[in-house]
């Protein structure tokens, strides 16, 4: 048992390597752990794999086929595109335009600039010079490219710059066409002052923000960022409509000397702003915890409008929690977004948020992992998912479950999920794909959807987990048990075999499974304990949960507002850290997704993490469901529970953080393993967590450890 | 290098110097040993003039600023600051072995005007003390009808925008807002007046009801050009009670709730005959701002210690808290930046000259550590008013606003704020009461 189990995560951590490119990318399909579009994003380098990881396998006793390997990943590469294709994107589309079209027409175009007035008056009072004449400056080209934008973008502009000539060029570089209302200022001369060459210095504010990239190599994206920032402050002076002639003779005579040198250029960047940002943030935060509207009204005024002056990440967190904080305030509810139509807007925004980001694979993979290991050796599994959505999750498993030595074992997946706007029966569709997919595997697969409103609402029986295998199911059987009624077939079945296994058949291994799923029991009193206590009659061998990892159920708005603007900011952070993917990487996602482009990906993922934002923030009561809590919080709570933790391996631990360097290039994602519990986070702050748990007390089931 | 140079040493015993070779966070592996490698040259061309060998100096220095460009990587800026300020100290010590007063260019005051602009703008350290400080002080006054701020180098007075933004915010309707009240210190009085009025048109354009007054304070501000002649336009005598400092000058009206300011002030007051905690200036400062009873100080220093040791000590620990700055400059600005020029040519520059090549009353940059500001203000009878969750997160959005996620670091401790460069802390910003 020991063997075989080691084998089979042997498969996940180097099988790649097996045969060459072949058995990577059966490697990258079956052990992957469900990276869509896993067979290329996967695929080892060769040359960084090649030796040794033959050797390793040979020495695990573990043959690979690498044959069988590429087929099996084939078929399971376009089984994940045939649902993603049908069952998200494709339904989806109409609804992502319209958010994009919504999007466009919700930008403000305003200028606050009050604060900026006084910096301009205060500049224009010094016009010292900003170094001394005797500093050599190195490096003429590239300091003289700032200039040389400026007087490109300020050469367009003749004596009379119209106000709409400047936005139109902004808009090309950024999307959202807020560039132009940043309250930034340009020091022009005064003109009854002699003019010196120094009257105006360049500050890239704005650009400072865009570096999270640090390594020298990265000038000259931040440069290209830098030259967005300066024109866009270049243009605020003809956004506000003022002073346009001494615009005309600035550009003129900017154009003249920064042709002779690098020529300092005072713009007054964003920062001021930003810093009114930070405080009126936090102010009205603390204006609704302590319930006086009036202020908090005034502040959450100014948050949109301050928000738009930032760039990259914080201006979308800015605006999403200056909304969720609006919302909170005059007491938009949010009935209409909880309705079902919603829930499944939010399983396709679910969808982009697994493309554009790790977070999701990283917590299928390790997941699956856990599961895998406590499978080893089991020759009847049964996987009961909480969170089933689209089922991406299960692919990879299955695959790893047919690769195992000795033969697939016989593979029931019971997924849950909530009744569908149009009674469609979204996880029969599901089951539907999976059940082909199992076939063209060999594996013995039996599919079962569950509709439940709530977890809390599952009885141990309806799970019909001890059955035994009079059904003997085979796919075919299980895609007609799959395509008939949902609760009723659970009925049916649980009235035929309700006591245990049946004679000489081995007792099923059970796996439960949850994906960002539990937190939102936390808002119903006694719903955890009472799912929690279902889990534990359904005795499994390995309880899977992924949760967020914040604390963002604290009872004090306040606490639980700057936990989860600290938390969102990070995660924005992160969308914009990986949202210019390598060219290989853009392709796969392309491929992964059916068409839609990872640029769309990550708008629809913002939107995906708004609308957490906003229960978070403007919602109390049993609307608040984004009730994320710390593994710490978790860890509590399972114990008394009754379950015992289950460490992750260092295995598992290596084998995300390699699968994560393929899928994001390994800049900024880190894999954390803490307590036996691994962590996804960026840079030094985790943000989601995988555990494993099992009934305390319960034999270490057939793992390895 | 080290080679020729060696050729040149009597006795090579660098060995002694202090073990702790700086860590870099980006360990490429030739960078880190050109790191190590120039910091050891430069450890090395102090520990020469701190032995005497004034000659041997010379030389490494200027291996040194051959190779240090001041456009070139961070250790290499680091280098050319730094070789200079050697290089300053060594003829400095070599005239006053001539007997030749040492004579050293007076700063440009506009130059560094908008040097310390720049600071503000591509740095978030000035940032991070104002909206500390603005933060602690807002709390305090919290309330109150009548605020008067007392403000130590006011300057341009850059601080007060946000906190007068702020208070215009807090409070919708104008009627029940504070009535707000600067007094201005500085050594300029002609810049005073500008800031002052600066600040009340702003303040006017918000509905505040605003006051400012100037008051100079000769000697202490690095900006001053000319201070005694002005001195008796404001009344401040410069033989006070206080030495340096006189606040007789100052008039805190009935009803008036005071805050008293000290952003990057303190360590001016520190003077080279202090001996342990019997601060000469320092002392009856503090315990003049304590019969004032306000309602908070706020405090934000420099985090080094700059000021009591030996020169060869306090040259390493520049160093390193330099090249802390330098680096997060490096990780914040384009390579081809004119701003970072500026700031770590003039500002930062004129900064270590003072640590590495000044003594006695010209050194001024004396920054200590916080442990030290604690005693300072425990001993004059304040205790920490801990700076509330409020500032802990908005300093910290304020960082992600502006700068990289990753490198700048914030931590409370003892109750106050310090912003660090990977692990390094280098600012502190505390609050006080009596």
């Amino acid at each position: 048992m020991k063997r075989e189990y080691t084998d089979s995560r042997a498969c996940g951590g180097g099988g790649g390597g097996g045969g060459g490119g072949d058995a990577a990318e059966g490697y990258g399909s079956a052990c992957g752990g469900g990276f869509i579009g896993g067979k290329s994003k996967m695929m080892m380098p060769e040359e960084q794999q090649d030796a040794g990881v033959d050797e390793l396998l040979a020495a695990l006793g573990y043959k690979v086929r690498s044959s069988d390997m590429a087929d099996v990943a084939q078929k399971l590469e376009q089984l994940e595109m045939a649902m993603v294709s049908d069952g998200g994107l494709g339904g989806g589309a109409l609804d992502d335009n319209a958010v994009l079209a919504h999007l466009a027409s919700e930008t403000i175009h305003y200028n606050p600039s009050d604060l900026s007035n006084w910096l301009e008056n205060m500049l224009s009072e010094l016009n010292a010079p900003c170094f001394p004449p005797a500093l050599p400056v190195k490096a003429p080209s590239s300091s003289s490219s700032t200039s040389a934008v400026d007087h490109h973008h300020l050469r367009g502009h003749p004596a009379g710059p119209s106000p709409s000539s400047h936005p139109s060029a902004i808009l090309m570089e950024d999307p959202l066409p807020a560039a132009e209302s940043s309250p930034t200022t340009i020091d022009f001369p005064d003109p009854t002052r002699p003019s010196t060459d120094y009257d105006l210095h360049v500050i890239p504010g704005g650009r400072v923000m865009y570096g999270t990239s640090e390594s020298p190599q990265a000038t000259t994206s931040r440069d290209k960022k830098r030259l967005k920032s300066s024109s866009a402050a270049a243009s605020a002076p003809s956004t506000r409509g003022t002073t346009a002639p001494p615009v005309a003779s600035t550009a003129s005579s900017l154009a003249q000397s920064s042709a002779e040198s690098a020529i300092p250029v005072v713009l007054v960047d964003s920062q001021e702003t930003g810093i009114r940002l930070v405080h009126t943030l936090m102010a009205c935060a603390e204006a609704v915890q302590q319930d006086s509207r009036k202020a908090a009204e005034a502040l959450v005024k100014q948050i949109s409008v301050l928000a738009m002056s930032q760039g990259g990440a914080m201006r979308k967190v800015a605006i999403y929690f200056g909304e969720a904080l609006a919302r909170r305030i005059y007491g938009f509810h949010l009935a209409q977004e909880q309705s079902l139509v919603h829930a499944a807007f939010a399983d396709i925004l679910q969808m982009h948020f697994y493309e554009s980001c790790p977070y999701l694979k990283f917590a299928h993979f390790t997941a699956n992992q856990a599961i895998l290991e406590a499978f080893a050796g089991k020759n009847r599994v049964h996987v009961i998912d909480f969170s089933m959505k689209q089922g991406l999750q299960w692919p990879a498993l299955m695959q790893a479950l047919a690769l195992r030595p000795g033969g697939p074992p016989s593979f029931r997946l019971t997924g849950i999920g909530p009744p569908q706007p149009d009674n469609t029966d979204a996880l029969q569709q599901v089951g539907w794909k999976l059940a082909q997919l199992a076939e063209t595997m060999h594996v013995e697969f039996e599919y079962r959807g569950f509709v439940a409103n709530s977890l809390a609402d599952l009885e141990p029986y309806m799970l019909d987990v001890a059955s035994a295998r009079s059904s003997s199911s085979s796919s075919s059987t299980s895609a007609g048990r799959t395509s008939g009624g949902v609760i009723q077939n659970s009925s049916g079945k649980g009235g035929k075999n309700d006591g245990g296994s049946c004679e000489g058949e081995e007792e099923e291994a059970v796996a439960i499974n949850s994906v960002l799923e539990l937190h939102k029991l936390l808002g119903r009193s006694g719903a955890i304990e009472k799912v929690l206590g279902t889990v534990r009659a359904l005795r499994p061998k390995i309880v899977t949960v992924v949760e967020q990892e914040a604390n963002h159920n604290s009872p004090v708005f306040l606490e639980r507002f700057n936990e989860a603007l600290h938390y969102y900011s990070t995660m924005f952070d992160s969308l914009e850290g990986c949202s210019t993917p390598s060219p290989t990487a853009a392709g796969l996602s392309c491929g992964g997704s059916g068409g839609s482009s990872a640029g769309q990906d990550q708008m629809m993922t913002e939107v995906y993490l708004g609308r957490q934002i906003c229960n978070v923030v403007a919602c109390e009561g049993a609307e608040r469901t984004e009730r994320h809590e710390t593994m710490a919080q978790w860890r509590g709570r399972m114990e008394a529970a009754g379950f015992e933790p289950v460490h992750l391996g260092s295995n598992a631990f290596k084998q995300a953080s390699m699968l994560l360097a393929l899928f994001a290039g390994g800049d900024g994602y880190r894999v954390e393993e803490k307590d036996g519990c691994l962590m996804l986070g960026w840079h030094t702050r985790s943000l989601i967590t995988t555990s494993a748990w099992r009934l305390a007390g319960s034999p270490p089931a057939a793992t390895a450890r | 290098m080290l080679s020729s140079l060696n050729s040149h040493e009597e006795e090579d015993d660098r060995d002694h110097l202090p073990p702790h070779h700086h860590h870099h966070p980006n360990p490429s592996p030739g960078f880190v040993t050109q790191t190590g490698h120039i910091r050891d040259l430069l450890i090395t061309c102090a520990d020469l003039i701190s032995r005497g060998n004034l000659a041997a100096a010379r030389h490494a220095v200027s291996l040194i600023s051959a190779s240090a460009s001041p456009c070139g990587d961070a250790i290499d800026r680091l280098a050319n600051v730094f070789s200079r300020a050697l290089s300053i100290r060594v003829s400095r010590l070599a005239l006053v072995a001539a007997s030749a007063a040492p004579a050293s260019p007076p700063p440009d005051p506009d130059a560094l005007g908008s040097a310390y602009l720049l600071l503000n703008q591509v740095t978030p350290f000035i940032r991070f003390c104002h909206l500390t400080a603005n933060q602690a002080i807002l709390e305090a006054v919290d309330g109150r009808r009548s605020v008067h701020i007392l403000d130590f180098d006011t300057a341009q007075g850059v601080q007060w925008p946000p906190l007068l933004q702020a208070i215009a915010e807090r409070w919708a309707n104008p009627a029940s807002r504070p009535s707000i009240r600067i007094t201005g210190t500085g050594s300029d009085l002609d810049m005073l007046h500008r800031t002052g009025e600066r600040l009340k048109s702003f303040a006017q354009t918000l509905g505040l009801r605003f006051q400012f007054f100037p008051l100079l304070l000769p000697s202490t501000g690095i900006l001053s050009s000319s201070s005694s002649s002005s001195a008796a336009i404001t009344g401040v005598s410069s033989t006070g009670s206080s030495g340096f400092i006189n606040l007789s000058a100052f008039q805190l009206h009935p009803g008036e709730t005071l805050a008293v300011n000290c952003v990057l002030f303190l360590h001016k007051l520190l003077r080279p005959d202090d001996v342990g905690d019997g601060w000469r200036e320092l002392r009856p400062f503090l315990r003049s701002l304590r019969a004032m009873n306000p309602a908070v100080v706020t405090v934000a220093e420099r985090e080094a210690s700059h000021n009591s040791p030996p020169f060869l000590h306090r040259f390493t620990e520049a160093l390193d808290h330099y090249a802390a700055m330098f680096e997060s400059l490096e990780a914040t600005l384009p390579a081809s930046s004119q701003e970072r020029l500026t700031v770590e040519q003039v500002w930062f520059g004129r900064e270590v000259t003072d640590v590495v090549a000044g003594e006695g009353e010209e050194r001024r940059e004396r920054h200590e550590r916080f442990d030290r500001w604690e005693r300072a203000m425990w001993s004059a009878g304040f205790s920490n008013l801990p700076l509330s969750p409020f500032a802990l997160s908005q300093a910290k959005l304020l960082l992600r606003i502006h700068y990289p996620l990753e490198g700048y670091q914030l931590q409370m401790m003892k109750d106050s704020l310090f912003l660090g460069w990977r692990g390094r802390p280098l600012f502190s910003v505390s609050s006080w009461r009596p």
